[in-house]
């Protein structure tokens, strides 16, 4: 509202300017005083009377900086105050959104494409603040400037107005058409950046191929050619908007010259003043070009109203119900599963594409070759398996293992017990309390997972292993205690920067297997009675994997663990064995009474012994 | 996140604008054409006041309407010439930009296909495609608008401080009193805004970083229930940005009203001054002919006005002397438009200043050095990268032998080898297969049979000769390398497998697909051979990927064969045409093979057990078991896995696609992540 004020006088404040200088030529200057508006009369005299003005010019000179001193003030003020208004509103847009996606189901989750969501969280929020920040403000302000300086000018001379318009509209449409007419072409031209880019990112990337093969020479055209293609779009379009620049200013320049003569013509034959004829100049440079900015703002608009939507389509998927059920129980490590079932519901809120890009992806033909390919998407995770009538009872402190072909279902089955996806039959327990009961967050403070692909967050290694721990507080032998469990305290010592490495940045890539350890020192610190290992040491050595194991069992007796794992040494102790075929529990029991029966564990077991 | 390192700098380097410059030099002649057109523009831009203080005093002041349509005419054709000027003026500025951005940029791509791969190592893809993209994009802007608005600018503050010389050179002194304060200031502001935005910049990187966290990570956040220290972590990134976007905004919008304030001196400083003088004229004028009536009524009063000036001794009136209610406006129009060239300028000087982190990054990009380099003999001889002399180059037969090699990725005195005084003889026609822990040096070897790398020291030998001695084109025209990670380029399949040899037919191309098999599965694509891979090739499995990037191999004929073994398995199906192929295409070649399958290592003549710096064992595989060494030890570890291994790895390479760019970036670094840590065994996958 004070915004709004402030560009209301500012706007004035501008007009005025000018109008000053029009009192000042006509009245204490020139001879025309008797025909002053009484206002303008009474304010002169008030001063002093125009003769004692104009032996004190000084007076009129200090009106006008005084004039554009208070204008500058009430501008600088509005554009701080519409500032702060925008980018606060921008900053709690991009707080939702971030929020938001934090909450999104897991199912969801595992199914969104990273980078369509990351380029709406960044350009598209991006291009409604740049609209909210400048382009708004100054559409106003123009909008108000352009009301403002009709009005004094027809006050003036609705004669002299009406000549000093005709042209201005014209300016108006002639921008809009243009600026909607290269759209396109400023659509192809990205698009042929966005080539040249790639073949500039696949030969960086792929320079090991291209020296491989000795096709410098080659490379080097093709980037020249995508490059000169880019260019020549480039000079295209810059031949537009020079004719644009040119024809619109040519325009501007005509009506301007329009006021000029008719105004030399009118103020010759006494009609207007000389300084009405100066204030209609100064006025129309005031009006044209802002005209032609209003234009671009206006076009602007529908990139607006897209973007607009590609993010409310992120904000309008249903968030996951942390509190569904609310139950807090007592958990152990008791677990329970009786005939358990799951089936992926294909219905899910998440929008995975924007309208316009699934089109265009549809378009090209692309979605038709999805079938053949043998591997999902490489922009999602694999989706849930189905699960068919899991039983099986563990006790606290018991360790699980869970073996099985790829694609069977394990992972989908330790992710029910952290409630990552919802059971579709039958009932899991946890010391008796059905899991679907349990509030969310309660329970997955109670279960550690230690993913398969293991992400590490950009922050440094100590922070990294506690980071679940950050908001109650740890200590760093905490830290370090955990990183000795997983066996990688030895490791982040040799770094240069030790624990205070931060992981991604140049020159520390951590390879596979340390970060699948610090993802286990990780889960560790967490302190949970249930632990859950998803395949979480295949990228570590046999010796290292025992040891980890080792050292956990000793640690706590009382944590119930599950391990996925592929190597019967990491199996084979285990109280009890699961091994998951198509969804179904196919065997279990423990190793001794596995290898006494025919199956999928004995086979694999012979065949380790036949090496011994 | 990898943020550009802008350091805010306040001086000039001459030396590199100097560099830059060079790339303007073959068009100093549209360049030149340019500054004409600019000089022109900024000539009319100010003429547009005088011809109306023209129309003011020969019109209005005269009374009289004769010759008014020839001022119109004169007016309009004034204008025609103006827009067409204009016209030229952007047209030529905007081409010559991109021209000269196309330039560097051809330069760049040059270079960087000439540079090392210990360059690679050390830059990141990221860091050098910004280089190449949006650097040179502001480095040819300003090289040409700015240097554009420069002269127009300089051209209409000459021409308006000509013209007011020539009404009233008082006048104009007075008023270019101002000019030195505003020139000033303005620059401040501007350098200062600059300042803030690039702060306001980097925080938002920041945001975009985080979110590429928030979202990438968001499911692991999830399972470790971290959303609560996240959004905290977020919100103080956003905070951030808040902070630095009103402080920028503070600034800025203190700016113009700065500007517009001193300009208002100036313009009250004419009304002052210029005022006395139009009474002081009045006075005169009517004095002398007593006939401008409406003069009449100012006699007396300019009368008192020169006394009481004259008696304040601030002699405004007579200082400037007598001018016309013409001139007046015409200053009156000069004050306020010499102000917009000025801040003009002030931008451009600030901006130059901002662009030279551009400009250093781009010229340390142009002058890194090309570390493996032919000597002027070897390239006289075999000619270069783009002009070989194929007629030259004696045929490679496939002997190796490194002698008493000794090598390490990094340079300086505390650098760890990766080999030490390392020997190996491979004969033409022979398969090796390295076997050991990450980071023991096995693809070094590789690197340095390919001459991708130079020992520091020690000889490559192929065939008895060093390499050094031949060209490194000879040498790599002649290997055909399958990299751990297939890397397909954007393009058709066909053309993807032409890759190996550019002059291949199509059933050329064909044949080579069906000796790896990959026909029948390309055939059942609907695209068949025209079916576009995507970048990276991310529609294809990394299997089918694999067998494309072996058939490129065969296609290219290769006397030495290059197998960076994949790790991670694929389907049994795919896993056993993989295998097949390599087969076939090791047959009557030296093979080099950096192993990871069973089955691959077995069928090896030689199988090489490295590790730190040197062989631990080497030997066929019957007789490396029967030794029960560390070859044994391995093999018994890696077994369980392979058995399983076979179809589980397509679970992975869903979620490892995500990452796919920052994994080629990886890739590109873990030669020298995998030198820093060799200490660090992790022999998961032997």
């Amino acid at each position: 509202m004070l915004a709004l004020l402030c560009v209301l006088v500012s706007a004035a404040l501008s007009l005025l300017t000018p109008y000053l200088i029009k009192i000042i030529v006509d009245f204490i200057l020139g001879a025309e005083f008797g025909d002053a508006p009484r206002a303008v009369a009474a304010v002169v005299n008030a001063v002093g009377g125009r003769d004692f003005l104009r032996a004190h010019l000084w007076i009129c000179g200090l009106a006008i900086v005084c004039t554009t001193l208070l204008n500058g003030l009430i501008m600088f003020n509005h554009g701080v105050l519409c500032a702060k208004a925008a980018e606060r509103a921008i900053k709690r847009l991009r707080d939702e959104l971030y929020s938001h996606i934090q909450r999104l189901p897991y199912a969801d989750l595992v199914r969104i494409h990273t980078g369509d969501y990351i380029q709406r969280c960044t350009s598209d929020v991006d291009l409604i603040g740049r609209f909210m920040e400048t382009q708004f403000v100054e559409a106003g302000r123009t909008l108000i400037l352009i009301i403002g300086i009709l009005s004094v000018m027809f006050t003036q001379s609705v004669r002299f107005t009406l000549v000093s318009l005709p042209i201005v509209p014209l300016v108006f449409i002639f921008s809009i058409v243009f600026f909607h007419l290269v759209r396109d072409k400023f659509k192809k031209t990205d698009e042929s950046e966005g080539r040249m880019m790639t073949v500039l990112q696949e030969n960086l990337t792929g320079v090991k191929v291209v020296r491989a093969f000795a096709r410098q020479r080659f490379e080097i055209d093709k980037f020249e050619a995508s490059s000169a293609e880019f260019r020549d779009l480039d000079i295209g379009l810059a031949n537009l908007v020079s004719w644009f620049w040119a024809a619109s200013d040519f325009l501007c320049w005509l009506q301007t010259g329009a006021v000029v003569v008719a105004g030399t013509l009118w103020a010759v034959q006494g009609v207007v003043t000389l300084g009405t004829v100066l204030l209609f100049i100064s006025y129309e440079a005031q009006l044209l070009w802002p005209v032609r900015q209003l234009a671009r703002i206006f076009s602007d608009l529908g990139r607006m109203s897209i973007s607009i939507k590609r993010l409310r389509e992120i904000l309008e998927t249903p968030a996951e119900d942390m509190r569904a059920g609310g139950a807090k129980p007592w958990i152990t490590g008791d677990v329970v599963f009786e005939h358990v079932g799951f089936s992926y519901a294909t219905e899910s809120g998440v929008n995975t594409e924007s309208g316009a890009r699934a089109k265009e992806g549809a378009a090209a033909g692309e979605d038709a070759a999805s079938p053949v390919s043998s591997s999902p998407s490489p922009s999602r995770a694999p989706a849930a398996a189905t699960l068919t009538d899991i039983s099986f009872t563990v006790r606290r402190g018991q360790t699980v293992a869970i073996m099985g072909p790829t694609g069977s279902g394990k992972t989908t089955l330790v992710q029910l017990i952290a409630a990552l996806y919802d059971y579709t039959s039958g009932s899991i327990r946890l010391d008796g309390a059905e899991l679907r009961g349990i509030d969310k967050e309660w329970l997955r403070a109670h279960v550690g997972i230690v993913e398969q692909e293991v992400f590490l967050f950009s922050r440094t290694i100590e922070e990294n292993i506690a980071i679940a721990r950050e908001a109650g507080g740890y200590t760093q032998d905490e830290v370090y205690k955990a990183a000795r469990l997983a066996e990688v305290h030895h490791v982040v010592e040799e770094f240069r920067e030790g624990y205070q490495t931060v992981v991604g940045e140049r020159g520390v890539t951590l390879s596979g297997g340390q970060k699948q350890r610090v993802a286990i020192a990780r889960t560790i610190l967490g302190d949970y009675p249930i632990l859950i290992f998803d395949d979480s040491l295949s990228a570590v050595d046999t010796e290292t994997d025992a040891a980890i194991r080792r050292a956990l069992k000793e640690r706590s007796r009382d944590v119930t663990t599950f391990i996925i794992a592929h190597r019967i040494t990491t199996l084979y102790d285990a109280d009890l064995i699961l091994v998951v075929e198509k969804g179904r529990i196919s065997q279990q029991g423990t190793h001794e009474e596995l290898i006494r029966r025919p199956g999928l564990y004995k086979r694999i077991w012979d065949l380790q012994s036949d090496v011994q | 996140m990898h943020f550009d390192e802008e350091v805010y700098q306040g001086k000039l380097d001459l030396k590199i604008w100097g560099r830059m410059l060079r790339f303007l030099l073959p068009y100093r002649k549209k360049a030149a054409a340019l500054v004409v057109f600019m000089i022109v523009g900024g000539g009319i831009d100010a003429s547009f006041t005088m011809l109306q203080r023209y129309a003011i005093d020969r019109f209005i002041g005269e009374k009289t309407t004769d010759g008014l349509a020839l001022f119109s005419v004169a007016f309009f054709v004034v204008l025609v010439l103006q827009a067409t000027n204009m016209f030229f003026l952007i047209k030529f500025a905007e081409t010559l930009a991109i021209t000269v951005c196309y330039d560097l940029r051809k330069e760049g791509f040059r270079h960087l296909q000439r540079l090392s791969f210990s360059y690679y190592d050390k830059t990141q893809v990221g860091w050098i495609v910004s280089r190449l993209t949006s650097d040179t994009y502001s480095l040819s802007g300003i090289l040409t608008w700015g240097v554009v608005d420069i002269v127009w600018a300089l051209a209409i503050m000459g021409f308006v401080a000509v013209y007011m010389c020539i009404l009233n050179y008082r006048l104009a002194l007075i008023m270019l009193a101002v000019l030195p304060v505003l020139a000033v200031s303005t620059l401040y502001f501007q350098k200062r805004i600059l300042k803030y935005h690039r702060e306001v910049r980097k925080d938002n990187s920041k945001i975009t970083g985080g979110f590429n966290e928030g979202i990438t990570g968001a499911r692991t956040s999830k399972v470790l229930g971290t959303e609560g220290v996240n959004l905290r972590g977020f919100r103080g990134l956003t905070d951030n940005k808040y902070r630095s976007t009103v402080m920028a905004v503070t600034f800025s919008s203190l700016f113009l009203p700065v500007v517009m304030t001193l300009g208002s001196v100036a313009t009250a400083l004419v009304v002052w001054a210029g005022g006395n003088g139009l009474i002081a004229g009045g006075a005169a004028a009517g004095a002398a002919a007593g006939a401008v009536g409406t003069a009449g009524a100012a006699v007396d009063a300019a009368g008192a006005a020169g006394a009481v000036v004259g008696s304040a001794g601030i002699n405004g009136g007579s200082f400037i002397g007598v001018i016309s209610f013409g001139t007046l406006a015409a200053f009156l129009t000069y004050s306020m438009q010499i102000f917009e060239p000025l801040r003009e300028i002030a931008r451009v000087i600030a901006n130059i200043i901002s662009t030279q982190a551009s400009a250093e990054r781009v010229v340390s990009l142009l002058d890194s050095k090309i570390e493996i380099e032919d000597s002027d003999e070897v390239a006289r001889v075999f000619g270069d990268e783009s002009n070989p002399k194929r007629e030259n180059w004696p045929p490679l037969h496939g002997d190796i032998s490194l002698r008493d090699v000794t090598f390490s990725y990094e340079q300086g005195d505390d650098r760890k080898n990766v080999l030490e005084h390392f020997n190996i003889d491979i004969r033409q026609g022979e398969t090796i297969a390295f076997v050991g822990e990450t980071g023991v040096g096995k693809s070094t070897i590789v690197n340095l049979v390919c001459r991708f790398y130079e020992p520091q020291e020690g000889r490559v030998l192929i065939d008895g000769v060093d390499v050094r001695e031949r060209s490194q084109l000879w040498l790599q025209s002649h290997l055909g390398y399958v990299l751990q990670d297939p890397h397909l380029f954007s393009g058709t399949i066909r053309e993807n497998i032409r890759y190996g040899r550019l002059t291949a037919s199509d059933a050329e191309v064909e044949e080579a697909a069906k000796v790896v098999k990959v026909h029948d599965y390309i055939l059942s694509l609907p695209g068949g051979y025209e079916t576009e891979v995507e970048e990276g090739g991310s529609r294809l499995s990394t299997g089918q990927k694999q067998l494309i990037s072996i058939a490129r191999a065969v296609l290219a004929d290769p006397r030495i064969f290059v197998l960076d073994e994949a790790t991670s398995s694929v389907d049994t199906e795919t896993e056993k045409l993989i295998q097949d192929a390599i087969q076939y295409i090791m047959r009557g070649r030296t093979s080099l093979v950096i192993a990871h399958r069973l089955s691959t290592i077995r069928s090896a003549d030689r199988i090489l057990v490295i590790r730190e710096g040197g062989v631990a064992e080497q030997g066929p595989h019957s007789e490396l078991m029967r030794q029960k060494g560390r070859y044994y030890r391995l093999y018994m570890n890696q077994f369980m896995d392979e058995a399983e291994d076979q179809d589980q790895e397509q679970e992975k390479e869903g979620a490892a696609g995500e990452r796919e760019q920052e994994c080629a970036v990886a890739a590109d670094q873990d030669q020298v992540s995998a030198a820093d840590f060799s200490k660090i065994s992790h022999p998961g996958t032997l």
